[in-house]
């Protein structure tokens, strides 16, 4: 492949990059960390003229934390600056993990959160705590603003339901309540700077009693976009959790999952691992929320 | 004497410094004025006929010098050890990667983009991925020449094996698997080549044979010897892949074509699919044991994965038939090796030349024996150990011998007798041993020495020349340390020389665990003639006889009396002055005592010095993913003398992660004729952070072929990794490995068949 040419724009601030992305709506891409783009650019996988960068608009780069607002991430919030964040690790363990094991040091140093949500992996770390956590993201265009559920944002391997002329803003996540525990777990090929073959997120909410009053379960690498779990999710929503219904919800979970043949892992391992990673997390959360105020 | 004072002492590489501080110029850093460069257009199918190559519109492009195909060639056969080569495909593909066109531009992005404007027509042709089905009636031929796809065929038998295993206590008979892996060097294959008006061809090019590459690349291009000459810059790493290449070739031809440097560099994706990876193999073994522990007989059938045509495979294929054999005392052993080709990249040499795939599965199986006779496998391995000034089966002379002290080391390094007897749920540990080479006598046929030149300037710099090949072994600072050592100076005055062909002695180079030993030696021998002359001339300036000069720290002094004492640079000064300018050359060679081995016995004895080792592994395994941690590691290795211990400790944990990401994750997956996963993200190499602690230990007999007494360390470093791993594994679960790499899945899955066949 001949290396790809094209302009690079560095708007000084959030208009001006709306201006710029909706000029170059049919041959333009946005770049925040460029973790992600610079290698399909390298590799000829799109045929892009204008490159619109984040990096000069103030502001995008925040994260901050209200007890009652929950934690807005900024589109340029760089993964290692999320995962050591002290709010994120203190109310979002699950997100901090995510982002302080995924990639390289070097890729979370530059990548962004909001950029791993935009391309849309279906393994995409950050997406299945982020599910887990209910989070919504906040897309700005021209004109206009709105916020989109993460469960309704991915629509495919690399695809999501942004317009050409959107930006993504932020990352909204609601504040969890008292008494709720939080996890991410995820097994991959190399222990340790690699893709995720499974990715497990879990959330759960417990009343005074410990009975779980809300269940959230997100999936990641097992299907063409990282999904939630509904029918697991339900089972476990008014119980107290003990072995016979983490298994049960944890086979719930591999029912939820549509997973493929790769050089990483076989479809029917990864099933197998979800089982085990969704049983384990489970388990962590239910921990965690017991233990107390979190 | 003056006692030994360098050699035996840690330094840091020489050019560490350098490379640490980012100012070495590597092979791709180099630059000539008006340099052009090359791309090259690779087939997309792994077996099709070419009907037709238009490349009008490559050539129209402006910036492109030159387009090349086959018929700009001059259409010889060729190759390292065979003549299955051609710099291009002539009437079709044999292999996804197979080269098929190449361009020369101003620059990259030209050459790519005329890449792209070369208009190829195929007809696809069926085509064969495993050797297996490459061997059967009827498989697609992948060379017409080669009837059954059989690139060679080796046989070797010593004493009575029917007799000795049907007379076997215990007998195991298995069938093992080890994977295709990539050598995964820093830098990928290439090269800078440059033409003179003569058409003399300088070559600078990264690679382990800088001599002997010469001669298949004169061959293919019609040249005489003596018009190719190669320099070698430094480079990053090779692992045995870097020798015979098209990649070389392709910038030589475009070279001749625009009369213009070219520079040829794969991509990591072309260095994946068309360099030269480990030879897979399909190796089945029998071996019998008394009861009392003593290997009774060995049979090993072995077919070798050769891929499109023969880079060194059928020679790696011989060797694990048969080298593993000098590891114990064994009396009757029969191996047959075939090596097949097939429609995939061509494999060639990747450290262990085949004797790391043979102790995988030899050590595998002496673990299984142990078993099943109760007994201890590190006391199993003990009691067949070949000794010190013995001979092996095949005739090969092993005069120094640690490896009995190696288990000793391990065993008590490793905690193994507590370990064993104390036995953890789901953690294992594991024991293995190897021998290997310090040069291979049936690889550089020829000869197998080993030369080099010492030139003391005026100034009384000393320059060291050799025809080897350092790649970041370390093999300078080890010819420095020689050199130092032998003249009697510090280390710092001198330098090793980069190898160029014009200057340097004609050296068989990097690969057989062979630098050490043989470009030692033949420092060694230089070293020493220098230092003669050089005394002389000290004897006369102090009015002493020069067999009782010596020289330590720089001066020269007669014996006895230390404090009357001359600088060698003012002897070196006076003895170029009184010679009109000429420096003090020494020169010297190295004749090992080797025998080429029989071509109907195989008796002979390939190498001076056989280095021995003996791993450990210990590791945790998760039941519910399959997933192995390896969590101790303990690595003793019989390395002779030890000339630079930090060096040679390097090497050993470099080899123990090369041997753990082999077991652990590395495999290059095929689908449908093309490499699924050529690039990093999803062919995994370990990181720092997938390792260990790996403790090595140093056994250090004299070894009397040596320089100093040293053996070699580069191929017995991975050589026992894989079967010390698997032992544990086995030991943790109770599944026997017998392919590699061990995939969480797969372990998971043979743990589930166990606990059912249990339970059941």
């Amino acid at each position: 492949m001949p290396t790809p040419r094209f302009t690079f724009h560095q708007p000084q601030n959030l208009e001006q990059a709306l201006d710029l992305v909706g000029m170059y709506r049919t041959n333009g891409k946005i770049l925040a960390g460029g973790t992600d783009l610079v290698p399909k650019l390298r590799a000829g996988l799109m045929d892009v003229h204008h490159v619109v960068s984040l990096n000069r608009v103030p502001g995008l780069n925040r994260i901050t934390f209200h007890e009652d607002d929950g934690l807005v991430i900024g589109a340029g919030a760089r993964l290692a600056d999320v995962a050591l964040n002290p709010e994120v690790m203190k109310h979002y363990p699950g997100l901090a993990h995510a982002c302080s094991v995924m990639a390289t040091t070097q890729i979370r140093n530059m990548g962004t959160v909001a950029g791993n949500i935009v391309n849309s992996a279906p393994s995409a770390d950050t997406a299945a705590p982020l599910l887990a956590y209910k989070a919504a993201v906040i897309l700005v265009e021209r004109g206009g603003r709105r916020h989109v559920p993460l469960t309704e944002f991915f629509s495919g391997p690399g695809l999501n339901v942004m317009e050409p002329m959107e930006i993504m803003e932020a990352i909204r996540v609601p504040s969890p309540p008292r008494r709720s525990g939080s996890a991410y777990l995820r097994l991959s090929a190399r222990s340790k700077v690699d893709i995720a073959a499974v990715g497990v997120a879990g959330f759960l909410a417990l009343d005074m009693d410990g009975v779980i009053i809300e269940a959230r379960l997100a999936l990641a690498a097992v299907a063409p976009t990282p999904l939630r779990c509904p029918e697991a999710e339900a089972m476990l929503a008014g119980q107290k959790p003990d072995p016979q219904l983490l298994t049960r919800a944890a086979a719930a979970c591999v029912r939820a999952c549509r997973p493929i043949d790769d050089v990483r892992a076989t479809a029917a391992y990864r099933r197998k691992m979800v089982q085990v990673l969704a049983g384990r997390v489970i388990e962590q959360c239910y921990q965690t929320a017991e233990r107390g105020d979190a | 004497m003056p006692k030994i004072q360098i050699v035996g002492r840690s330094y840091p590489q020489i050019d560490g410094m350098e490379k640490a501080t980012g100012r070495t110029r590597f092979a791709s850093d180099i630059k000539l004025a008006g340099m052009l460069h090359a791309r090259v257009l690779r087939s997309p199918y792994p077996h099709a006929r070419i009907l037709n190559i238009d490349t009008s519109r490559a050539k129209a492009l402006p910036g492109v010098k030159a387009v090349v195909t086959y018929a700009d060639t001059p259409g010889i056969k060729f190759g390292p050890r065979s003549d299955d080569w051609t710099i291009f495909a002539d009437d079709k593909v044999r292999f996804c990667g197979d080269e098929v066109a190449a361009v020369a531009a101003v620059d990259e992005d030209t050459a790519e983009e005329a890449l792209e404007l070369i208009r190829v027509e195929y007809e696809e042709l069926p085509f064969v991925e495993s050797p297996l089905e490459a061997l059967k009636p009827g498989a697609p031929l992948v060379h017409e020449d080669h009837p059954g796809n059989v690139a060679a065929e080796f046989k070797v038998e010593a004493g009575d094996v029917d007799r000795a295993l049907a007379n076997s206590h215990v007998v195991c008979e298995e069938s093992f698997y080890t994977n295709q892996t990539y050598q995964a060097y820093l830098e990928p294959m290439g090269a800078v080549a440059d033409v003179d008006l003569a058409g003399r061809i300088t070559l600078y090019a990264g690679n382990q044979i800088p001599s002997m590459i010469r001669v298949p690349y004169a061959k293919a291009l019609g040249l005489t010897l003596d018009q190719v000459r190669v320099v070698l810059p430094d480079y990053g790493g090779g692992f045995g892949a870097k020798m015979e290449t098209n990649t070389h070739l392709v910038a030589m031809l475009l070279a001749q074509k625009t009369g213009r440097p070219v520079r040829h560099f794969n991509t990591r994706h072309d260095d994946f699919i068309a360099g030269n990876p480990r030879v897979p193999m399909y190796i089945d073994i029998k071996l019998g044991a008394d009861k009392e522990g003593v290997i009774t007989g060995k049979e090993v059938k072995v077919i070798g994965d050769a891929g499109a045509r023969i880079v060194y495979s059928q020679i790696i294929v011989a060797t694990a038939c048969y080298r593993v054999d000098s590891l114990y005392r064994f009396k009757n052993v029969r191996a047959k090796g075939i090596t097949a080709y097939t429609n995939t990249v061509p494999t060639s040499c990747f450290r262990g030349f085949g004797n790391t795939q043979a102790t995988f599965v030899l050590e595998s199986a002496m673990d299984i024996l142990a078993h099943k006779l109760g007994m201890d496998p590190a006391e199993m391995r003990v009691k067949n150990s070949i000794g010190p000034d013995s001979v092996s089966v095949h005739g090969w002379k092993i005069n120094s011998c640690g490896l009995k002290e190696c288990v000793e080391e391990a065993t008590k390094m490793s905690g193994w007798a507590e370990k064993k007897a104390k036995k953890r749920p789901l953690k294992g540990i594991g024991l293995s041993c190897c021998n290997h080479v310090s040069g291979n006598r049936a690889f550089a046929r020829e000869f197998d020495g080993g030369a080099g030149i010492v030139r003391i300037g005026r100034d009384g710099r000393i320059s060291v020349y050799h025809g080897e090949s350092d790649m970041g072994q370390g093999q300078k600072t080890v010819y420095a340390q020689i050199a130092a050592e032998t003249l009697g100076v510090p280390l710092d005055w001198v330098s090793v020389m980069q190898v160029d062909t014009d200057i340097s002695p004609w050296g068989f180079g990097s690969f057989a665990t062979r630098g050490t030993l043989m470009g030692g030696n033949g420092v060694l021998a230089a070293s020493k003639d220098a230092f003669i002359k050089l005394a002389q001339v000290a004897a006369d300036m102090m009015e002493s006889n020069v067999d009782d000069v010596v020289c330590e720290g720089g001066r020269f002094y007669v014996k006895g009396s230390p404090d009357k004492s001359l600088d060698f640079k003012e002897v070196a000064l006076n003895a170029t002055d009184s010679n009109h300018g000429s420096p003090v050359m020494g020169t010297g060679f190295y004749d090992p005592p080797t025998v080429l081995p029989d071509p109907k016995t195989k008796q002979g004895n390939i190498s001076p010095a056989y280095p021995f080792g003996c791993q450990i592994a210990e590791v945790e395994v998760d039941p519910t993913t399959g997933k192995v941690t390896v969590t101790n590691f303990v690595a003793a290795h019989d390395v002779g003398r030890a000339i630079n211990p930090m060096a040679l400790e390097g090497q050993i944990q470099g080899g123990v992660a090369q041997g753990l990401g082999w077991t652990l994750m590395e495999n290059m997956v095929t689908n449908k004729g093309k490499v699924a996963n050529a690039n990093f993200l999803d062919y995994l190499i370990p990181t720092a952070l997938d390792m260990p602690p790996v403790e090595p230990k140093l056994i250090e007999p004299y070894e009397p072929n040596g320089p100093y007494g040293a053996k070699g360390i580069g191929e017995p470093a991975i050589n026992p990794t894989m079967s010390a791993i698997t032992n544990a594994i086995y030991d943790a679960t109770g599944v026997r490995i017998t392919e590699l790499p061990v995939s969480p899945e797969k372990l998971l899955a043979e743990m589930e068949k166990l606990k059912g066949s249990h339970e059941g």
